[in-house]
Parts: C-alpha cells; sequence; structure tokens
C-alpha cells in the first residue's frame, strides 16, 4: 500500500494538487483526511486542531503564518513547510551541482523575478531568500535593500565571501513574467534564464519570443518532497526555526529600505 | 577619392592591449607614425613597444617630447599600465595632441582631475576605450531612446570575464612568498590577460568596471547618488595575497529614482564557455529588456578544438571601427565621444566610491 495523501477541499489549487499527486509514484491520493498519512493544507488553523495525530501535513503558504501560530508549528514535528520556490526545476537542478561539489564554494547569486501576476508581499520576497540561503546553506550577515513602486532589490552578503542580488519587479508594464537565476561558485557557475529558454513564433505582424512551459514541475517536485519526509519520518522543527529566521530577514530587508542603510544581522549560522 | 582629413598618430606606450592601437592603424583616417614612452622605463616596457613599433615598421623613440617634436601627430594613443595613463595623456595634451586611451583611465581620482583640467584647457578631444558600439549595446540604445520601454526604473549590467588569473585561490603553501602581481601580469600577456599590469595591484571592478557602467552611462545618462558594494577574492591566488576582489556586486541609486546593480567578477575559465556571461537587464515604465551583450555570434564545434578557444565567436562586430569614427568626427568638428575622460573620470570616481563602500560597509553618497 502506497502512502496516502489527503488535500483540504477549501485550498485554492484542490484540483491541480490532486491531478498532480497522480504524478508521485506511491502515493495514494484519497478523500478521508482522517485515514490519510498526510494532508495538504494552506491553513494552519486545521493543523492546531489535528495536534497531537500521527499524521504529516504540508502547509501551503509557511510564510504567510502568523507569529502566534508560527510558534506552535514549530514545536510541531510532523508539520511541513512547502518551501515550493526550492521546487522549481532550475533550482532544484542549481542547488544538486552545488551540493555534487561542481561549483565549487558559492560565490555569488544573482536572481530576477519579474512577474506582475503575483503579489509583491513579504511571502514573495521570503521565497526569494530562502532560496539565497539554501544555496549559501549560510545565513547572511549583512542585507541593504532598495525598493521602488513594485520593486524591491536585496543585496545580501555572507560571512567570508558569499554575496547576492535579488531584485523582484512586480510593475505594471510587465505583460509575461520573466526569470533568472545564476550561481557563480570558486570552480564553476550554473546559469538558469528565461532568456535561454524561449522559441521564436514568426507570422506577419513580427517575431516573438515565447518561453516553452515547464508544466507543473514545480508542484509535481513540492510533492515528491512531501512523500519523502512522510517516508522518511524527519522531524521539521529544523525546517520551522529556518521560517522564522527567514521572516526575520525579510523584516531586516524592511528595516534598510526604510533607514536606507545595510543591517547587519545576528549570525543565525550553526 | 576618399578627401577626409588623415591624422597622424602616436602610440605612447604600448604595453599592454595593442588591440587598441592596432583599432586604430585599421581606420582609414588613422595613421601610426611612432611609439614612444619615457626613458626611464622597465626594460620590458621598451622591448614591447620595440616589437610593436617593428610590427609596424614605424620608429621607437624613447622620448616623448622629441617624438611629438619630430614626427607632429595629432593624436596620442595610450595602452600603459593604468597608472601611467594619464601622467601620459597630460604630457600629450599639453602637446595639443587629441588621446585615446586605454581603461581604467586612472586607479588615482586625483590623476584624473589633473588630466580632466589639462585636456578642458588644451581643447582637445579624448576617447576612453569602451564597448559601447557592440551591436547588442547600440540595439538597446536605440530601443531605450525610442521609448520602447518607457522610463527607465531599473538597470543592472553582469559582467564575468571567464579567464583565469594565475593559480586558483588555495594553492599556496604557508612556505610560498604572495604571487609577485608584476610578474604575473607580465607573464599573462601572451593571453591578453593583463588588463591589470603594473605595479599597483587592482580589482576587476577597478580594471573592468568601466564597461559596465559606460553602459550604464550611455543608457540611462543619470548620475550615480549611492553605492553599496559587496567584494571579494574568490577566485585567484594573486588576488587573494594582494588582497584585491576578482567577484563584486554592486547597489546603485541614481538620479530620477533609477535602481541598478553591477555583478561583476573574473570567474575562472571553468565557469563559462566563452568570454563570459555579459548581461544586460533593464526595466522601463512601459516594458523591459534582457540583452545578451554577445550577439550576434556563431557557434563552431570540431574535432580536436583546442579548450581555450571560445565555441561562440561574435560577428558582425564593427564596435572597434565606429569608436574610431566617432573619434575622427569629434576631432574634425569638436564634438563630444560616447566616453570621453570625464565622464571616464566619472566611473574612477564611482568604482573609488564602490572599493569604500566594500571596505567599510556603509553606503557611500556621491
Amino acid at each position: 500500500m502506497g502512502i496516502r495523501i489527503a488535500v483540504q477541499p477549501s485550498i485554492g489549487q484542490y484540483g491541480k494538487i490532486v491531478e498532480m499527486l497522480r504524478c508521485v509514484r506511491g502515493v495514494e491520493c484519497i478523500a478521508d483526511v482522517a485515514a490519510a498519512d498526510g494532508l495538504i493544507t494552506d491553513d494552519p488553523v486545521v493543523l492546531k486542531q489535528s495536534d497531537g495525530s500521527d499524521q504529516f501535513a504540508l502547509l501551503l503558504s509557511p510564510f504567510q503564518v502568523d507569529a502566534g501560530c508560527l510558534g506552535d508549528l514549530a514545536a510541531s514535528e510532523k508539520v511541513v513547510p512547502a518551501l515550493h520556490a526550492r521546487s522549481q526545476p532550475a533550482v532544484r537542478q542549481i542547488k544538486s551541482e552545488i551540493d555534487a561539489g561542481n561549483l565549487g564554494q558559492p560565490g555569488l547569486l544573482r536572481s530576477h523575478d519579474w512577474d506582475r501576476s503575483y503579489a509583491l508581499d513579504d511571502q514573495r520576497l521570503a521565497a526569494h531568500l530562502d532560496v539565497a540561503v539554501w544555496c549559501f546553506d549560510q545565513w547572511p550577515s549583512v542585507v541593504y535593500a532598495v525598493s521602488r513602486r513594485d520593486y524591491v532589490q536585496m543585496h545580501l552578503g555572507f560571512e567570508g565571501d558569499g554575496m547576492a542580488i535579488l531584485d523582484v519587479d512586480a510593475g505594471d508594464s510587465l505583460g509575461g513574467s520573466y526569470q533568472s537565476l545564476h550561481l557563480i561558485g570558486s570552480r564553476g557557475a550554473a546559469y538558469a534564464d528565461d532568456h535561454e529558454n524561449v522559441q521564436l513564433a514568426i507570422d506577419a505582424r513580427g517575431i516573438e519570443a515565447v518561453p516553452t512551459p515547464q508544466g507543473d514541475a514545480t508542484l509535481v517536485n513540492m510533492l515528491r518532497a512531501f512523500y519523502e519526509v512522510i517516508r522518511s519520518g524527519d522531524s521539521q522543527q529544523a525546517e520551522w526555526r529556518h521560517v522564522m529566521e527567514i521572516n526575520r530577514l525579510v523584516g531586516a530587508v524592511h528595516q534598510s529600505v526604510a533607514q536606507q542603510r545595510p543591517i547587519t544581522l545576528e549570525s543565525s549560522n550553526g | 577619392m576618399d578627401e577626409s582629413r588623415r591624422f597622424r598618430v602616436l602610440v605612447l606606450s604600448v604595453v599592454k592591449h595593442a588591440y587598441i592601437p592596432e583599432a586604430v592603424a585599421a581606420h582609414r583616417q588613422f595613421e601610426l607614425v611612432a611609439v614612444a614612452d619615457q626613458l626611464g622605463v622597465p626594460e620590458w616596457i621598451h622591448a614591447r613597444n620595440q616589437d610593436f613599433a617593428e610590427r609596424f615598421s614605424i620608429p621607437y623613440l624613447s622620448d616623448i617630447t622629441g617624438a611629438i617634436k619630430k614626427y607632429r601627430p595629432d593624436v596620442a594613443v595610450i595602452s600603459s599600465e593604468a597608472e601611467r595613463h594619464c601622467e601620459l595623456a597630460v604630457e600629450a595634451a599639453k602637446a595639443g595632441l587629441h588621446i585615446i586611451v586605454d581603461k581604467p583611465l586612472s586607479n588615482q581620482l586625483h590623476e584624473c582631475d589633473r588630466l580632466v583640467n589639462v585636456v578642458r584647457a588644451a581643447d582637445v578631444r579624448t576617447l576612453v576605450w569602451n564597448r559601447n558600439f557592440m551591436p547588442a549595446l547600440q540595439q538597446t540604445l536605440s530601443a531605450v531612446h525610442a521609448g520602447r520601454i518607457g522610463k527607465l526604473r531599473a538597470i543592472h549590467c553582469d559582467f564575468y570575464f571567464a579567464k583565469d588569473a594565475g593559480p586558483p585561490k588555495g594553492s599556496r603553501s604557508g612556505n610560498d612568498p604572495p604571487i609577485n602581481w608584476l610578474k604575473r601580469q607580465i607573464d599573462s600577456h601572451a593571453d591578453g590577460s593583463d588588463g591589470a599590469v603594473g605595479i599597483q595591484p587592482m580589482g576587476e571592478l577597478e580594471v573592468e568596471g568601466i564597461y559596465p557602467l559606460a553602459y550604464i552611462h550611455a543608457l540611462c545618462g543619470a548620475s550615480i547618488k549611492s553605492v553599496f558594494a559587496r567584494t571579494a577574492s574568490h577566485f585567484h591566488q594573486a588576488h587573494v595575497d594582494h588582497s584585491i576582489d576578482d567577484l563584486a556586486t554592486v547597489t546603485l541609486e541614481m538620479e530620477g529614482g533609477i535602481v541598478g546593480s553591477l555583478c561583476i567578477g573574473r570567474i575562472g575559465a571553468a565557469s563559462h564557455p566563452d568570454l563570459g556571461a555579459i548581461k544586460l537587464h533593464l526595466i522601463g515604465t512601459e516594458g523591459s529588456l534582457v540583452v545578451h551583450e554577445s550577439r550576434p555570434e556563431v557557434a563552431s564545434f570540431y574535432r580536436g578544438q583546442p579548450a581555450s578557444e571560445f565555441p561562440h565567436r561574435r560577428v558582425a562586430d564593427q564596435y572597434e571601427y565606429l569608436l574610431m569614427e566617432e573619434f575622427a568626427k569629434a576631432i574634425e568638428t569638436g564634438s563630444e565621444t560616447s566616453l570621453d575622460v570625464t565622464a571616464g573620470r566619472e566611473i574612477c570616481r564611482i568604482i573609488d566610491a564602490c572599493l569604500r563602500s566594500a571596505r567599510s560597509g556603509s553606503v557611500i553618497k556621491l
């Protein structure tokens, strides 16, 4: 018998998640929440009600959880924060190159995220900061950020050599989305760029660059990761401490913008 | 028949990038007449000057004043060590010569100031060598100036040179002496990676920072109000030994609320199959642009291809010719060049602020 996963019917992506669970080998998607080994939800209150059960849960928007709830979740071993940005195919590939030692010591991470279909809110900033911290496997020691209407640029410095520049644009002029991420390491570099992943469509009106779709790979990767957690039974307390530290980093971004100066961070490393 | 005016050119030291005087010589309006340098420079410099003079069948004189008097040049082209750029340019400008100078303008801001003042008094035209006439840059400039993306909101430039610079970081054992900067630069002349040749070690921000900043200067024309920079010696032992950067990031804030950033590095030959990743990202009120500086290019792959050969080769690139066209026009009409010494001096001031920011960890207002 496979691992049984239920999806809370009220969540926004219910149909899509149920469909994509079929792509995860070893998973049986069931409707009976109480009988499931794992539950997918976006509501931390639901998790509070089921506190003490053996069931694992995947919480879809961990960076939206309010501070009061975060403390409870941090004590939980079985609630998994969905760090969705890590599940993007390009991010996973770059991280696997780092972990394999192919790039050496990470030195510089640069990302652009231009998309007006998502709000430029703390959750979006947190997702980018999470990817940077994950790639460097280290917390930044300084953050400097500048902000304009619908635009934020975050500049991170890490102890030793590391640095990162991440910009997020949600401006009205964007008719489509554009993402890029590259990581320069001491032994090599990896470049993920939508610029490289377009096809040309040519007609009487001219020529257009059309992105090659990546399907639902991000969602499937995230569901596979949840399956692995249930299978391994790993405690999630460290993940929630990580979420809280990322939230602290988002706070430092806001502080830097407000005070127009770099913010030095107390070490969160080890 | 071509009746355009011809200009006599004195090559004032050619220890670094011979491609600059070569590009000058390739233009129909310019004629190299001699190479000259200061008498007291080291023997390796005399040898390089002599080699270049022999290649072009022109004389070499270790006497600048005498060369100017004897050959009556209109133009001086300078590709010495960066620390002598301004000194040589000042001497040429005082003699009324128009000036083409290699980058960076100088590693000393006060030297830039001295040159700017002399150039202004002498009323001569100047050109700091740059890449602004690359086809992709020209295309971007046209799009921006035509209003294709509206008013500029943000501009970002990645400028990575995928070249090595001697042994990798961590390769020196405790008993070995630090790498001799000048000797390593002299040794690396053969592959053209000696852009930082000189006594004073220079990091990538100082050596290459002019290129992306010249792009930003051309594309938005806005003055830079503040910088925040991080630097590291991440790749090469020579940079570690001399505490200079081979990797840097800069946040820029410009007038009109424009935000910008630079990512600069000498990231090593293994990190890119070609010259390096050089890209521009521009965000405007009406649209955005993502630009590969290297386009157009042709890819070639073949059996036995040397590892050091770039598989992608730039084509249709006339930037050197266009720079010289612009310079000829500037001399003839008194027009400005795309990057004169005043703009070059401003870039040196920005780089200086970046380095101070990296050292202090603070935002530097300009």
